[in-house]
């Protein structure tokens, strides 16, 4: 039997998975997270689970899928994956085929303020609500780019929360396009969002504008926002806010896929550059869950060697793949957001580097050099994405371990003393 | 017009860097060259250990030399190079290592070098998470830890430096760039490390791979910097792999583990099989350890010669060519001598030590095998 192993039980880890186990495989899937779903799909299993996500969980009780939780892949050597586990620490998983599916990650764009208390990522905003934070009567300010702000907004104002607004880098006119272009394309996204949009309103919305800046003391109190000419200030108890997202490609990279603007490369049948390693969902550009969900199942069926059964997604992939080039076109972030951070903003939160020191250095390895800039023990997971963003720097090359790992981990078991 | 400098140095790592601020110091119209840019070499991925190394004489001479040339310059400039005085402390696992201790004591005294002989229970007192059954060690006192790329960056305050300008060729008086320009002077140096030969084919200099990680914080773990005794063993051997016990304190409160010896060309990836040994090696040494989060590994290349001892000095082959290079796992500390010796020796100084055993030349009357 082929040993499917998967990275990642979001929608398309979900989807790779089942359909390598329906095409006779025996799959593993490996998550971070104490349940599946991903980011997007997040539940805490106690509160009732939307049908369509239902559907998935339900699909992954197929018995020949080991679901695994609480395991982070820290390392990778072909064909062997070093997976630290919450419940036994580390442990080698081999695979034939290994199907990368890890997702992406908020792109955070530091601002005045941006490290108070109570500022935080918009996905981590809901995760946290998700998870059962207490937001009711909170004043929350909703700041950023893309669908996933009105969905945010909808939880919290559905957990209790008060929605002062939703500010929204792109203009009105790019949105008014991507509404046309979602309702040719995919006229189901345009009900999610009136069916988020039936908890917040009547909140006021903001499109065309960011945030300048965050004021408080042992928390954030006033937040300040700006459409390049106006600005606006409001009392508030949280901002939630996120500029996108970026796709989480170390695992990708440190395996030897290629990459190209930190994206991985893929086939057809989401085969990477690598023989035995497939990707699917953000990592191969952002695109949302439908699309991570179909290249999820041509991937799972390509790694169990039902490559021909992947041809009947190509109309589906198709038209998906145009709504994700609508997508990434209606919220492409304006270069005035470059001017976000000050010279006195912290931009390494770990380092407690500024952008004053930063932005008079060339690139990262200078950075990394000179200031220690992404040094810490977030490894530049934070920093390094809005560096390039607003600097354009291309990211350091991935050196295991990929998250922080115990030395007692990194060596094998077959290692005595090492003598040498 | 041909830009016209009093010398020209490429390699801006450590030792370059140390070359073209002594020349400098002494009046010359100086630049520094680096194909990417300051330390981001071999400098970038080192220790930064400074320490008085007794293998020979003559590196006895050229490290104790550079070490009080950096103790004045890192008491001036604490900050700017993270200056740690932590000392030395050479581990010893068995009797055997203990009369290396004694000897090397005897040896250091000798040049007046300051140590101390520690037996076990000092030992624990002073780094408690050692493992238990040791015998001792020896405590080096003045051997201290900079950051190499910060300590570069500063010793090239105040002098021309062109980065990202890769030279492709080096003729009598004058050097070609990619680019194209020519740059010419009366003296040119060689400072590129385990890359000189890249430059001046006829250095016999290895890249000589090693590994390191680094630690989470963990303030007060460990204090000074901690070597086994065998160490001196796996360093010398010429064999393919070794691995060896080493850590350094960061003033954060991190800590460098290593070290790694290993013949793999220019292949910078993470050997996990070296890695896994290295730090099982730590850990047998410091069982706690293995408790500590790994936060990043790397590599990075030392410039090896065949006798262990760097090349300094007039290349004659070329004419107004010096080397300042091959200074295997002991660069940071030598660099300051290295410039020194290199100086005396252009601008006609008596020299700060005897300069025969590093000259340049010895590779061409007893060429390696």
């Amino acid at each position: 039997m082929t040993k499917v192993v998967v990275v990642g039980a979001g929608p398309a880890g979900m989807a790779a998975s089942w359909q390598s186990a329906r095409s006779g495989a025996e799959v593993t899937l490996l998550d971070a997270n104490p349940r599946a779903g991903g980011q997007i799909w997040r539940h805490t299993g106690a509160s009732p689970v939307p049908p369509k996500i239902r559907v998935w969980l339900k699909r992954l009780e197929h018995p020949h899928i080991n679901l695994r939780f609480g395991c982070s892949v820290i390392d990778i050597q072909d064909p062997i994956l070093k997976v630290h586990s919450e419940a036994g620490g580390l442990e080698e998983v081999s695979f034939d085929q290994l199907i990368l599916a890890p997702g992406a990650q908020e792109l955070l764009i530091p601002f005045p303020g941006w490290t108070l208390p109570n500022v935080m990522g918009a996905g981590g905003a809901l995760a946290l609500v998700k998870g059962g934070m207490p937001v009711k009567g909170l004043r929350i300010l909703v700041a950023g780019s893309g669908p996933l702000l009105f969905a945010v907004a909808g939880n919290l104002a559905k957990a209790g929360a008060k929605i002062i607004g939703i500010a929204e880098q792109a203009t009105w006119w790019s949105l008014v396009k991507f509404g046309m272009g979602t309702t040719l394309l995919n006229p189901a996204k345009l009900w999610e969002g009136v069916g988020y949009a039936r908890h917040y309103l009547p909140s006021p919305f903001f499109p065309g504008t960011w945030i300048m800046e965050a004021q408080g003391d042992s928390q954030v109190r006033e937040i300040t926002l700006t459409n390049g000419s106006r600005r606006r200030t409001f009392e508030c108890d949280l901002v939630a806010c996120g500029y996108g997202l970026v796709p989480s490609s170390s695992l990708a990279e440190l395996a030897g896929c290629h990459q190209e603007n930190n994206l991985t490369v893929a086939d057809r049948f989401q085969r990477t550059s690598v023989e035995n390693i497939f990707c699917a969902g953000e990592i191969t550009g952002i695109g949302g869950v439908e699309l991570a969900i179909t290249e999820g199942e041509i991937a799972g069926l390509a790694a169990s060697g039902s490559e021909t059964r992947a041809g009947a997604y190509v109309t589906r992939l198709k038209k998906q793949r145009k709504f994700s080039r609508l997508l990434n076109r209606s919220f492409s972030l304006r270069d005035q957001l470059k001017n976000m951070p000050d010279e006195n903003t912290i931009i390494c939160r770990c380092e407690d580097i500024t952008y004053g020191q930063l932005k008079r250095l060339e690139d990262q390895c200078s950075a990394k050099l000179y200031t220690r800039s992404g040094m810490g023990p977030c490894q530049g997971r934070m920093c390094a994405n809005a560096l390039k963003f607003l600097l354009g720097w291309e990211l350091n090359k991935v050196r295991p371990p990929i998250f922080p790992a115990r030395i007692g981990d990194l060596i094998s078991k077959s290692i005595g003393n090492g003598s040498a | 017009m041909t830009p016209k400098y009093d010398a020209i140095v490429i390699g801006a790592g450590i030792v370059g860097a140390a070359c073209a601020r002594e020349l400098h110091q002494a009046g010359m119209n100086v630049v520094a060259l680096d194909a990417f840019k300051v330390g981001c070499g071999t400098t970038g991925g080192s220790m930064g250990h400074v320490v008085v190394m007794d293998d020979s004489d003559a590196q006895l001479h050229l490290t104790s030399l550079s070490r009080d040339l950096w103790k004045n310059l890192a008491e001036e400039h604490a900050e700017a190079v993270e200056y740690n005085p932590c000392g030395t402390i050479w581990v010893a696992a068995d009797e055997e290592e203990m009369e290396a201790v004694h000897s090397k004591a005897r040896n250091y005294l000798d040049h007046d070098i300051s140590v101390q002989v520690l037996d076990a229970s000092s030992l624990y007192s002073l780094e408690p998470n050692l493992r238990e059954d040791l015998k001792g060690g020896l405590r080096v006192v003045d051997d201290c830890v900079i950051y190499p790329p910060y300590s570069s960056r500063l010793l090239l305050e105040g002098i021309e430096l062109r980065e990202n300008s890769r030279v492709t060729r080096i003729l009598p008086h004058q050097i070609q760039l990619e680019d194209g320009t020519t740059l010419e002077s009366d003296i040119v140096i060689n400072a590129c490390g385990a890359a000189a030969p890249q430059i001046t084919p006829e250095l016999p200099i290895q890249p000589r791979k090693g590994h390191l990680v680094i630690t989470d914080r963990y303030p007060e773990f460990c204090r000074h910097q901690l070597v086994e005794l065998g160490y001196l063993k796996s360093a010398h051997k010429m064999e393919k792999e070794s691995v060896a016990f080493n850590i350094q304190p960061r003033l954060s409160g991190q800590y460098l583990v290593g070290s790694s010896r290993e013949f793999a060309g220019w292949d910078d990836g993470v050997n996990r099989s070296v890695l896994g040994r290295m730090l099982s090696r730590a850990c047998h040494y410091m069982p706690k350890l293995k408790d500590l989060m790994a936060l990043r590994s790397w590599t990075g290349f030392r410039p090896a010669t065949p006798d262990k001892l760097p090349l300094i000095g007039q290349w004659p082959q070329v004419a107004g060519l010096y080397i300042a290079a091959g200074h295997e796992g002991l660069g940071i500390t030598s660099s300051l001598g290295t410039a020194r010796l290199l100086a005396d020796e252009i601008l006609g100084r008596k020299p700060a030590i005897d300069p025969a055993p590093y000259r340049a030349t010895r590779i061409l009357e007893n060429p390696p095998e």
